[in-house]
């Protein structure tokens, strides 16, 4: 309290309850991270280099407890061997039986940081199935073996002891051949994982929420946001373990799904802000500055009053002043008054990082009537008295430049124009499976026009001949039901048996050509949702399409749902990651999930039946695991076999002849089969290609499509305005294409909903009368803003235009510059750093 | 030139990574001489060659450009562009009389704090032991037609 010298700490608050008045409430509650001292052969808690995998990040971090320095705990030196022991809690009926779904990623991903910070460190991982499931995980295990050097266990760890001279940790195992190993460590980390977080199962009990049987709140396959009471949604590792994409899919499509149930009152408790109208600045520079003291943050170091007087001597300045907080509402509204008291026509405030408050400061010099544009903000705080408290002359010295070079640049500010764009409020959904389908009824009941697209002659085709998700739902009802509502809601339009010809324009206003069997039609839009499905590969191996009886996983389910076709008598061979080489690396998901259903089943139906899986890697992350582990007491065998020595399978007299090297007994191992079923994976829609040219949008190395941020932009394509979902963004269960799909429609109708929007600001322009048309912005855009007008000369669309640059600073002939970073301005601060240096000479 | 004058460093920092990596520094009080000035663009592919040469002709002893990490510029491209650019200028300055390590492209993400602080201080004592820059002093060979000649040079060469 006494510290604060704004005086702003209140210690007399007290509790209060407020009554809310909502149309649906969101719980987004979290997890809990297991608690490894319940493990106790691990001995977490006893022994001092035995840490979390949470732990050891923060020691890896930064701004963590040793400011990134990896060293051990008992004696503060750098371990060289590092053991991470994965499915600490999970996957253990002594603890919670579900798979926690990160953690082979996260250790990963630890594993190559530590390496990273400290090249000595060898780490190896204790893993028991390695579930590197998810888009890029592949490739990410991959570099963590070949590139740097982590070396991977296949291994349940029995026990760790430490040797009490060296606090080193001694770790039991048995190796893959079954012999029973010892091994130092100088530092082990159990890779804990997610539990049900007990303020969340509270808060669920209090709002009478059901739970599942691991704790985690209820949901249902087909509605992964939606908890068991109506109006409240649920998203997150509450609902059970996920990795951070998955979260934020779920997050976006929980907003989606509660934007759709209130759309009705969009709009009807907002206020908009209304402001004066703009001056034209005409005549000199009038530039006010403003040095803030950041209590002591800044003028513990910088001499601010100094600053703001020197800030008085430099041409263009009619007001400058130390301010304590200029942040302040007392201040900003300060700064209004000076603003209209000394007519300034520029502002600059000298205070922390423009990525914080820039947008606070300019919407209040706005709000006195000027541009926003005629601001410039000068960081003296992170990046002058934060880092160089220990000589204050100098920082001060520092600060003066710094200034001098924001007001340099405040003289030459121009103001910008910004307009809105008025918005076509409908959607373009291409692909009609699954996830096509659910995207179009988001949207449409948030209440935008959606047309939905399908090149096929019927929706749904990707959910034919699913008869259950592996939780045991009914997917043919889900598609009539969703071919019902698609079919029936007045806002949807449905197009099958059409192929998207053209698209032209921009976010919010796209125009688009549709080619069906009953011609043409011209659609104007504001957004595009990309919604193809993957589809299961043929195979090309193991006899398929030479013996009736090798199937793929969806022609058993032929004969499991209809009785039609081969029949599995007594003995059956699944195989998983059929196809699955340097060509397609990538992990399916979906296969593991689908194999233990389909086992499971035919177990229902003859208990005698003999099922083996050969499989490199058994992916049944988060709950799939309970199927795991009842295939494995049903009695299915379970052989690993290394990906370098596949499965051989041949014809013999009455049966077929599977010959597999058990990775595990490290020996040959024949099967004798009625039966073969090969999990083949899924491969993106070839139509994305197409895509991928009319829109401009990537795909990978696979033909998938490349989003914006792979954690935290999932749904997003880079460009504005076209969002992405289903197996061509990524595999998926249909419970997660579901999520990913709502996702999608949530991040459209954000922009759909605004009615308007901004275009113009910080964008580039081109100078026509210098411009030679060389094509060389055209080129180098990201954004395809670029095009060549009716003149023959480059021009950029405004709304387009994100505002980096390129093309500016490519343009042979200078005629392009970006509005707020023109090379006059840009140049002018350049000078102005060392004019004391030129005028010395 | 004077060897003991504290050296004068221009670093050019894109707004999403590297100008975010130097807060960082600042939020984790990190410490890196003062005599580094930051200049934010907005994506290191905003950096137009012409920024580099009049740095070093207004009195710069060295610059540092700062981008993304590679895959992850925000604005896809800017700083592999970026990268070519400063490249093709390293090229240009032997023949400026300007030795190429005063010059340096830097990827760093928005978490790399650290990074930050230790590429402005190992900056500062690479130029410092190159000695403080004069170019009118320091080489019969440069060319005095100016930073907008020269860029005009490697526009023609097609190197930007």
């Amino acid at each position: 309290m006494k510290a604060c010298e704004r005086q702003a700490l209140d210690f007399t608050q007290t509790e209060r309850i407020f009554s809310l008045e909502v149309g649906a409430v969101v719980l987004a509650t979290g997890f809990e991270p297991y608690d490894a001292r319940v493990v106790g052969e691990y001995g977490f808690g006893r022994f001092a280099n035995v840490l979390t995998g949470p732990q050891f990040e923060r020691l890896l971090s930064a701004s963590g407890p040793t400011m990134g320095k990896v060293v051990r705990p008992s004696d503060s030196q750098p371990p060289k061997k590092i053991a991470f022991i994965q499915c600490v809690g999970s996957r253990d009926l002594r603890h919670q039986s579900y798979c926690s779904a990160v953690c082979c990623m996260y250790a990963t991903k630890e594993a190559i940081v530590a390496k990273e910070h400290d090249h000595q460190i060898e780490p190896t991982i204790f893993y028991i199935d390695l579930r590197a499931y998810g888009k890029g995980f592949e490739s990410l295990v991959k570099r963590a073996r070949e590139e740097h050097g982590v070396r991977y266990i296949c291994s349940m760890v029995s026990q760790v002891t430490e040797i009490p001279e060296t606090k080193n940790l001694l770790i039991r195992y048995r190796d893959e051949s079954g012999a029973l190993r010892e091994e130092e460590f100088d530092l082990v980390v159990l890779a804990v994982g997610m539990r049900p977080s007990a303020k969340g199962q509270e808060l669920a009990r209090k709002l009478g929420l059901e739970l599942n049987e691991h704790g985690f709140i209820k949901t249902s396959v087909f509605d992964p946001v939606r908890s068991t009471r109506a109006g409240v949604f649920v998203t997150g590792a509450c609902t059970g373990p996920k990795d951070i994409p998955e979260t934020v899919i779920q997050a976006s499509a929980a907003a989606a799904a509660v934007g759709a149930l209130l759309a009705p009152a969009r709009g009807t408790r907002t206020q908009t802000k209304h402001y004066p109208e703009e001056s034209v600045p005409d005549g000199a520079p009038r530039i006010g500055v403003f040095v803030c003291h950041c209590g002591s943050n800044i003028a513990g170091v910088v001499d601010v009053k100094a600053v703001a007087e020197y800030a008085k001597t430099l041409p263009g300045v009619v007001h400058a002043e130390n301010v304590l907080y200029t942040c302040s509402q007392d201040n900003l509204k300060h700064m209004k008054e000076i603003i209209r008291e000394k007519k300034l026509n520029r502002v600059v405030v000298a205070s922390c990082t423009p990525r914080n408050l820039a947008a606070l400061f300019q919407d209040t010099i706005r709000e006195a009537g000027l541009n926003k544009f005629l601001f410039e903000m000068v960081n003296i705080r992170e990046q002058c008295s934060w880092v160089h408290a220990d000589q204050p002359e100098r920082a001060t010295e520092k600060a003066k430049r710094l200034v001098r070079m924001g007001v340099a640049k405040a003289r030459q500010l121009k103001p910008l124009a910004v307009q809105s764009v008025r918005i076509a409020p409908a959607a373009l959904v291409i692909g009609g499976g699954l996830s096509g389908m659910v995207a179009a009824l988001t949207l449409a009941d948030s209440g935008f026009e959606t047309h939905l697209v399908e090149r096929r002659a019927e929706l749904g085709t990707d959910l034919l001949g699913i008869l259950r998700t592996p939780e045991g739902e009914d997917v043919q009802h889900l598609r009539a039901r969703l071919l019902d509502a698609v079919r029936t809601h007045p806002k949807i339009r449905v197009y099958t048996s059409t192929t998207v010809q053209e698209i032209s324009g921009f976010v919010g206003n796209f125009s688009s050509v549709l080619k069906g069997p009953w011609g043409e039609e011209r659609i104007q839009h504001g957004v595009v949702i990309v919604a193809t499905e993957a589809y299961e590969r043929k195979p090309s191996a193991y006899l398929y399409g030479e013996d009736p009886r090798v199937l793929t996983q969806r022609e058993l389910l032929r004969y499991l749902e209809t009785g039609e076709g081969e029949q599995p008598r007594r003995s059956l061979v699944m195989i998983q990651c059929v196809g699955r080489d340097e060509k397609r690396p990538y992990c399916s998901r979906i296969c593991c999930g689908e194999a233990l259903k389909n086992a499971l089943a035919l177990l229902e139906q003859d208990p005698s039946r003999q099922i083996y899986v050969l499989y490199r890697e058994m992916i049944s992350y988060g709950f799939l695991e309970d199927l795991y582990r009842r295939a494995r007491e049903g009695g299915v065998v379970f052989i690993r076999y290394d990906e370098r020595t596949p499965p051989v399978v041949q014809r013999a007299n009455d049966h077929l002849a599977v010959t597999v090297r058990d990775a595990r007994l490290r020996q040959e191992v024949l099967i004798q089969a009625d039966l073969v079923v090969l999990s083949t994976g899924v491969e993106p829609d070839p139509y994305n290609e197409e895509i991928s040219r009319l829109l401009k949008v990537p795909l990978d190395a696979h033909g998938f499509f490349v989003e914006a941020h792979i954690k935290l932009r999932p749904v997003d394509f880079a460009s504005h305005g076209i969002f992405l979902c289903g197996g061509s963004h990524a595999p998926g269960t249909i419970s997660e294409l579901i999520a990913k799909a709502q996702a999608a429609a949530g991040r459209a109708a954000i922009v759909l909903a605004k009615g308007e929007l901004e275009a113009g600001g910080v964008v580039a322009t081109v100078d026509q009368e210098k411009c030679t048309a060389c094509l060389t912005c055209l080129r180098e855009c990201p954004f395809g803003a670029v095009f060549i007008n009716a003149q023959g000369l480059a021009e950029i669309e405004a709304v387009k235009c994100q505002g980096c640059g390129i093309c500016a600073a490519d343009c042979p002939a200078k005629a392009i510059q970006l509005g707020q970073f023109e090379d006059a301005q840009e140049l002018s601060m350049i000078e102005e750093l060392f004019r004391e240096r030129v005028s010395a000479l | 030139m004077s060897a003991h004058a504290e050296p004068k460093i221009v670093a050019f920092c894109c707004h999403y990574c590297a100008f975010a990596a130097a807060d960082l520094a600042g939020v984790l009080r990190l410490k890196y001489p003062p005599n580094v000035h930051i200049i934010r663009l907005p994506c290191t592919g905003k950096l137009d060659a012409l920024y580099v040469l009049k740095a070093f002709e207004a009195g710069a002893d060295g610059v540092i450009v700062a981008g993304c990490l590679e895959g992850s510029c925000h604005f896809i491209s800017g700083n592999i562009r970026a990268k070519k650019r400063v490249l093709a200028i390293k090229n240009l300055l032997p023949k400026l009389g300007i030795a190429p390590e005063r010059l340096e492209f830097f990827n760093l993400s928005s978490a790399q704090g650290d990074r930050f602080a230790q590429i402005a201080r190992e900056m500062v004592e690479r130029v410092r032991a190159l000695g403080s820059f004069h170019p009118a002093e320091e080489e019969d060979s440069h060319d005095r037609r100016g930073s907008e000649a020269h860029r005009r040079d490697l526009t023609d060469a097609g190197a930007l």
